[in-house]
């Protein structure tokens, strides 16, 4: 359960979200909206990464201004850039990485590695370099490197606009089969069944909001 | 992984500790440094054979030696004018060794090893206000930057000699260095996602 | 507008600067007529650590190149690396690195926010040559049994083209600074 009260970002002069008030608490959101229109903003105010300039954003009961370190533990993020993410040599030690940060004893690291290389069928990976992982390989690392923390709340912001259609596709399907609130911003809005809800942003403003088919529905046909 | 100087071997000078070998070329830079052509006569002994029982052939220390060789003539030859033709001899005899050594075991030792051996020197250092395991964090993170700014570098002399201008240097490393510091950014934010905490 | 990952952005920005130096090691040399030496784009990456990212972090950018160096990756320019560059007489040179940064990186702070060429440029030599000589000849007298004078001329055949690569940084910082306003010395 996510609740934004009357939230504004600012960027020195630039007002990137304004008058934003509402309750997240479907399984599935999309967010959807042109370039610039606030989505970034919008995704990062939910794991406390950025933190409003006027009013309040609080996550399972905590405020992301006050408990940002806390939030971030109960939130997991994917972003856009399947570069950014990994950090480490190879996918194991990238997994255990974030654990550790955690502060998750040793001996408790590889099984939950394991665990959740196994529930993305992506247990094959375990042992191969970062770098030399396709885009699409990579992404679902990351998405492993989220999950792996096991969050209460997964927010991705366009996880798939660097992927060809059919990797794309792919991460959403996956994306579908979790067991968490999944909270996305996204382009490939023709990749979001299954969602219940969609808010459409615009020039820092909530324009649309309500059932995802009738929201896209009508964004697609404004951009026509 | 990026390539190290580091040549695959499985000699009993591989085999050696990390830190026995930092040990032993410490140890011998002092005796190189102080002693005289006796001692340069010892430690060049030891290092030949140690250098042929590991079985890595001439070419680590060529590489090592070869940027060299314009400096360490003119020394030679500054010293043969300042003093004589065997202290000028002994002299880059001394370097030429130093070099060796240092060579050797760079040459037996692999990066992960130094890197162990590191983490455990810098332990203690803690109470002084180094933190070894941020030290080796933020090695590692280096490590997996250089490939990508070699990427990075490539792509955008790439994209100036489309542009006619492959001759400036400032056009070759001003979108390296914004795009290096963006990628860089991102990482923090991923980073900070993932729940590190910087010291 | 405050954002969490800006405490994180510094400690990556060093990772980052050490990455950086070893790609300009990479650079193609800048063709420059008269001079034998060739001059190689990593010191240029000692004066911009220091001028973009001020003292502490320039020095630590530099320490951790020279760290990767130790470790055995050929990261200098010419494909050296290794302990043994640390061993030849010009290593005070390439110690000599985290110092410059942080001496270059102390005067940046200062005229930050009142940046122009010029006062970019001082700063880059500063560091990237008061500081690299005042290791470099020295050390190059004491390993090689010169006097201070002697190591000095034998050290000018750098100067030239050390001056163009202030030059260079003190452009280079101007334009950064303004196309990336995030970053602050």
């Amino acid at each position: 359960m996510i609740a934004l009260d009357n939230v504004k970002v600012r960027y020195g002069v630039r007002v990137a979200l304004t008058g934003v008030s509402t309750t997240l608490s479907e399984r599935r959101i999309a967010i959807i909206g042109d370039n610039g229109s606030g989505k970034s903003t919008f995704a990062r105010l939910l794991n406390g990464l950025i933190i409003p300039t006027v009013g309040r954003v609080s996550v399972l009961g905590l405020d992301t201004a006050r408990d940002g370190a806390q939030v971030r533990r109960r939130v997991g993020f994917v972003f856009q850039n399947p570069e950014s993410q990994l950090v480490m040599p190879t996918v194991a030690e990238d997994l255990a990485f974030g654990l550790k940060a955690h502060g998750v004893p040793a001996g408790e690291r590889a099984a939950r590695v394991e665990a959740t290389l196994q529930q993305l069928g992506a247990s094959a990976l375990r042992d191969r370099a970062c770098a030399e992982l396709s885009g699409g390989e990579k992404q679902l690392v990351a998405l492993a490197g989220a999950l792996v923390l096991a969050p209460d709340i997964l927010i991705c912001d366009e996880p798939t606009a660097m992927l060809d259609l059919r990797r794309a596709r792919t991460f959403m399907k996956v994306l579908a089969g979790l067991p968490q609130q999944v909270i996305v911003v996204t382009h490939h809005v023709d990749l979001l069944a299954g969602f219940e809800r969609a808010i459409l942003l615009a020039e820092g403003r909530v324009v649309e909001d309500g059932g995802a088919a009738d929201v896209i529905a009508r964004y697609v046909a404004a951009s026509a | 992984m990026m390539r190290a100087v580091y040549t695959p071997g499985d000699s009993s000078v591989h085999r050696v500790s990390a830190a026995a070998k930092l040990a032993f070329l410490a140890a011998t830079a002092v005796a190189v440094a102080a002693g005289g052509p006796n001692a340069l006569v010892v430690v060049a002994v030891i290092v030949a054979a140690a250098w042929v029982r590991a079985g890595i052939g001439a070419r680590p220390l060529f590489q090592s030696l070869r940027p060299m060789a314009a400096i360490l003539i003119a020394i030679f030859l500054a010293q043969v004018w300042l003093r004589d033709v065997p202290g000028a001899a002994l002299l880059v005899a001394k370097l030429a060794v130093l070099v060796a050594v240092a060579a050797l075991v760079s040459a037996t030792t692999k990066v992960s090893d130094m890197l162990e051996t590191l983490e455990r020197v810098l332990a203690p250092l803690r109470r002084v206000g180094v933190n070894a395991e941020h030290v080796a964090f933020l090695t590692v993170l280096a490590i997996r930057f250089v490939p990508a700014l070699f990427r990075i570098g490539a792509e955008v002399r790439e994209a100036q000699r489309a542009r006619g201008l492959e001759r400036s240097p400032v056009a070759a490393i001003v979108p390296m260095l914004i795009r290096a510091l963006r990628e860089g950014d991102d990482v923090a934010e991923a980073l900070a996602a993932r729940g590190w905490a910087p010291r | 507008m405050r954002a969490a990952s800006d405490t994180f952005r510094g400690p990556v920005r060093v990772a980052v600067f050490a990455a950086m130096v070893a790609a300009l090691g990479v650079l193609p040399p800048i063709p420059l007529p008269v001079i034998p030496v060739p001059i190689t784009a990593q010191t240029l990456g000692v004066m911009l650590a220091g001028l973009l990212l001020g003292p502490r972090r320039g020095a630590e950018a530099l320490a951790l190149f020279l760290l990767l160096v130790a470790l055995g990756f050929p990261l200098l320019a010419g494909g050296r690396g290794g302990l043994s560059v640390f061993a030849g007489p010009s290593a005070g040179f390439l110690i000599a690195y985290p110092f410059a940064a942080a001496a270059t990186g102390w005067a940046s702070r200062r005229v930050w926010t009142t940046y122009a060429f010029w006062r970019g440029f001082a700063c880059a030599l500063l560091g990237g040559v008061v500081v690299v000589y005042a290791f470099g000849i020295p050390w190059l007298a004491t390993v090689g049994g010169l006097t201070l004078a002697q190591a000095a001329i034998g050290s000018a055949v750098f100067l030239p083209g050390d001056l163009v690569k202030a030059i260079l940084a003190a452009v280079i910082a101007g334009i950064v600074r303004r196309g990336y306003p995030a970053l602050q010395p």
